[in-house]
Parts: C-alpha cells; structure tokens; sequence
C-alpha cells in the first residue's frame, strides 16, 4: 500500500499521522517515533534514576502509545499524551525497582527513587528546555571533553589517554562541568521564573 | 566532607567495595554531598540522552519498529475499533545482562 503524499515527504503533521495510524496505516507511526524519540527519552532521563532503563521505558512508551492510539484524543497535543504515558511508565518502574532492588540500593539510590517519584507528575520539564542554551555557553576544550564522554561514550581513562592528562582530571573536571550546567540551568530558570 | 577527588571517583564508578561503602555511609550523613551526587547523576543521564542521541536513535526506533511490525493492519484497524486492550501482551524478560525486549506475543487465554 502506497502512503499517502504528505506521509511518505515528511510533510504531514502529527494530527494527520495520528489519523492515519488510527485509520490502519501502522507506517505512519514511524514519523511519529522520529519526531518525539529524542524529546521523550530526554524526559525519561530525567526522571527515572535508573540510567540502565532509561532505553527500555522509552521503547515501551511508543509501544504502549501505538497500542492505544485509538484513545488519544484529537486535537491534544500528541508529545503531552507522550508525556503522560512515560510518566505512568516511569512511576510503576520506580515502585518496581524500590520493591524488588531496594534492599540492595545504596542510601543515595533509594534517595534517588523517593525524590523521583514526586517528580514523575510534573506536567513540564523546563529543565530540558534551557539545557541546549547552556551546552552552548560551554567552553569549547570542555565541550570536546563531554563530547567525548557522552557523544563518543569514552571511558575516564581512555578520555585521559586522549588528551595527555590524568584520569582524576579527566572524572574532577567531568563532574565540575556539570556542577557549571547545573547553575547555568538555575540561573535561567530564576530568570524565567514570573 | 567527602573530599572531591573521591567522589568523582564514586560517580565514575571507579571505587573499589569498600571505598564505595565508605562514600554510600558518608552520604547518608552529608546532605549537601548527597544532593551534589543525585544532581550529578541526574545530569549525567540527561547528557547521555541528548548527546548521545544519534549513535542510540536508530537503534531505539528499530527496536520499537519491530515490536509494532507483529501487529497487522487488521490487528490495528481491531484495536481501533473496539478497545483489546490485553489481547495482545509485549513480554519482557528480564536476565542478568538486562532486559531484552520480546514481543508482541499473543496473551495466553
């Protein structure tokens, strides 16, 4: 079965691939998974203080939502509908892993799950939002260091290796550019805030 | 104080057992070094996600692609019409190495 025009070009938006995923035409899901991939897994990051299944709830997000299209309603925001199916996702997940893993977790971890779980609701998440404004402020030699950590997924030691210095610098600096993007997050939420 | 070489050390998961005990007792009597490490980690995932997005993106969106490949145009066109919620079940197996996503499989009746 040819897709329709607008599917097939990239054109269509989310309201017309939604209809058409509800009118049988499962092709037209994988636009959707395009478009919202990046901004839902970036959610669920934030949320979910289990950076292993971090993947998993993602994909089980858009497998649920493809799953129930018939219930999202038209004209709603199809990214919010995302949004709340991951914070269902996220919430059992955080019980799950408190039940079953929390007589092993550390204090920090089960810290983590607690502080997690009265996050999970928050309809927004501004943070995400002003985040690529501070990645952009960031110096360009620490820039090269989290593109190696994050875009490469390099280990300490061989980031250490890269750039002649010691594998304390390379985990001291990793985790004071972080404490910087921290504040630079705050700083600009302060100024946001009414 | 947990100096900061040591912590570092922690997030990076560096530390042997018994060091990393030591920080984990440390923690639950230092409020400020425990806020520094929840926000640390939680950063840290976040960079993962949006600078790591091109190497995981295709993988992800195969991985979901082939989960909603089981289910037919007549399957959807079903689940449109009339709500089946649990007719069709997506198992997870859960294993030492992690999760491995498999489905969807028809729920046993």
């Amino acid at each position: 079965m040819s897709l329709p025009s607008s599917i097939a070009d990239g054109s269509a938006d989310d309201a017309q691939l939604v209809a058409a995923v509800q009118a049988g035409d499962a092709h037209a899901f994988g636009p959707l998974v395009e478009r919202h991939l990046d901004a839902i897994h970036a959610l669920v990051a934030l949320r979910l203080p289990a950076a292993h299944l971090v993947d998993e709830i993602t994909h089980h997000t858009f497998v649920f939502a493809f799953r129930r299209i018939a219930e999202f309603t038209a004209g709603t925001s199809f990214r919010a509908w995302l949004r709340a199916i991951a914070a269902n996702k996220i919430r059992a997940e955080i019980e799950r892993y408190r039940r079953e893993e929390g007589h092993r977790l550390a204090y920090a971890e089960l810290r983590a799950l607690e502080e997690a779980l009265g996050e999970v609701k928050r309809p927004d998440s501004p943070e995400l939002e002003v985040l690529d404004d501070c990645l952009r402020e960031v110096p360009s030699h620490l820039r090269n260091l989290l593109d190696l950590r994050y875009r490469e997924v390099r280990s300490s030691e061989e980031i250490a290796g890269r750039l002649e210095r010691s594998v304390a610098w390379v985990r001291t600096t990793l985790c004071r550019v972080r404490q910087q993007l921290r504040d630079c997050i705050e700083r600009k939420l302060k100024l946001q805030a009414p | 104080m947990i100096p900061e070489e040591q912590l570092s050390a922690y997030l990076d998961d560096a530390l042997d057992g018994d060091q990393r005990q030591a920080v984990d007792l440390e923690l639950e009597h230092d409020p400020s070094a425990l806020r520094f490490v929840l926000e640390q980690r939680q950063l840290d995932r976040v960079l993962r996600s949006l600078l790591g997005a091109a190497s995981r993106r295709e993988r992800l969106k195969e991985s979901i692609l082939a989960a909603l490949a089981g289910a037919t145009a007549e399957q959807l066109r079903a689940q449109v019409l009339a709500d089946t919620s649990g007719a069709l079940r997506w198992w997870v197996r859960r294993g030492t190495s992690g999760t491995v996503w498999v489905g969807p499989a028809r729920a046993a009746s």
